[in-house]
């Protein structure tokens, strides 16, 4: 056990180097998440990126590292023109597909290897998968046999659901190829795969499944789609009565292929109650401090009962 | 324009930029210039430097340049490489 740690250690201080080396702007978050959420946190980080990306030699970590400044550069660009122009830059899917979920360089190399690693790395996100680890997951009862995850992007929350129940067989859908290839290799790295299934597709334009889920869950996909009302009572729909989900929402938070602007955590808990969810639980986090509520990027999530 | 002239025209105008994001009218800048003699000089403020400098000079920086940048020699070097 010592020496597990030690080396989680080494290798935590060989990322850390690394990011310092390669992104120099983009590094000091690495060590400063590290002292807020302390060494348990460190070593699931190192974990993580050893399994999804593998050694140092295969140039694995750089890939990741460079992958989170890429994604964080990208959100502060969008950022900023958030806060200059009060919208985001996109407001179509027809505006992001191509651009963004079809375009393999774009998602392989930067948005879901950043994504992932915000996860672990931006305060408000980890404190997210937190909420749903503790919140969440342990309040699923009766414990559910099938879970959909909706908009997968790169897994980890079916990856959570997955290794937290036993039992349970998911189904992620999605709109980009790379998201699953993503999430499949992912799920793959913790040996979870076998309980899960992959959809590609538009759920506004695709079949009702032919089973109802007991848990459903839907991490910042809200303002990736361009009627949010309509996209909440599709998933309503698919959950059995009484069964529960969790969805989030990015609010002032620019992004790429964010379009849809959230501007507050009760706008987004008003159109989940609109579409027949009851909310159980909420929990919203912001993503710094010193900036206007209006223009600081922050996440809910909404843990709710059909 | 001489290579020296036009250096040394860059060289100006990124001060000027740095001095209004940094909000430091004195502050004076040169190649060896690092990160941390700057202590404001973090993400968010390299963002809002990249987008100043861009604006300033017309050009635009691709994401490898922002991510790697490490010094105000770096800077400059681009600056100098993609001025129109």
């Amino acid at each position: 056990m010592a020496a597990q740690i030690k080396m989680s250690e080494e290798i935590f201080d060989r990322l850390t180097e690394l990011a310092g080396t390669q992104t120099p702007f983009f590094a000091d978050i690495w060590q400063r998440s590290r002292k807020e959420f302390g060494e348990e946190w460190m070593r699931e980080l190192v974990d993580n990126v050893v399994r999804i990306f593998g050694t140092e030699e295969d140039k694995g970590w750089e890939a990741a590292i460079r992958g989170y400044a890429e994604f964080s550069l990208d959100n502060m660009r969008h950022q900023k023109y958030f806060e200059q122009n009060g919208r985001y830059r996109w407001s179509r899917l027809e505006d992001i597909q191509t651009r963004y979920y079809e375009n393999e360089e774009h998602m392989m190399r930067g948005y879901l290897p950043g994504m992932h690693l915000s996860h672990y790395l931006w305060p408000h996100h980890f404190k997210l998968l937190t909420f749903f680890r503790t919140q969440v997951l342990p309040n699923l009862n009766p414990a559910p046999r099938l879970f959909y995850d909706v908009g997968i992007g790169t897994g980890i929350y079916s990856r959570e659901t997955l290794r937290h129940l036993p039992q349970v067989h998911g189904k992620g859908f999605d709109i980009s190829r790379y998201s699953v290839a993503f999430t499949r290799h992912s799920l793959q790295a913790y040996d979870v795969l076998a309980r899960y299934e992959f959809v590609l597709g538009n759920v506004f334009t695709m079949n009702v499944p032919l089973e109802k889920a007991d848990f459903l869950v839907s991490q910042e996909v809200l303002e990736h789609v361009e009627d949010p009302a309509r996209f909440l009572r599709i998933l309503h729909d698919w959950v059995k009565p009484e069964g529960r989900a969790y969805i989030t929402a990015a609010i002032n938070a620019g992004l790429s292929d964010h379009i849809y602007l959230f501007q507050s955590p009760e706008e987004v808990a008003a159109l989940l109650e609109q579409a027949g969810w009851k909310i159980l639980k909420g929990h919203a986090e912001f993503a710094y401090e010193g900036m206007p509520a209006e223009l600081t990027p922050a996440v809910a999530g909404f843990f709710c009962q059909r | 324009m001489e290579r020296t002239e036009l250096q040394q025209q860059i060289q100006e105008q990124a001060q000027q930029v740095f001095r209004e994001v940094f909000e430091k009218p004195n502050l004076v800048i040169t190649h060896q210039t690092i990160a941390v003699e700057i202590p404001e000089w973090d993400s968010l403020a390299h963002i809002n430097l990249i987008i100043a400098l861009e604006s300033s000079f017309g050009i635009q920086f691709t994401s490898d340049e922002v991510t790697s940048m490490s010094n105000v020699g770096d800077l400059f070097k681009l600056l100098e490489k993609k001025k129109p």
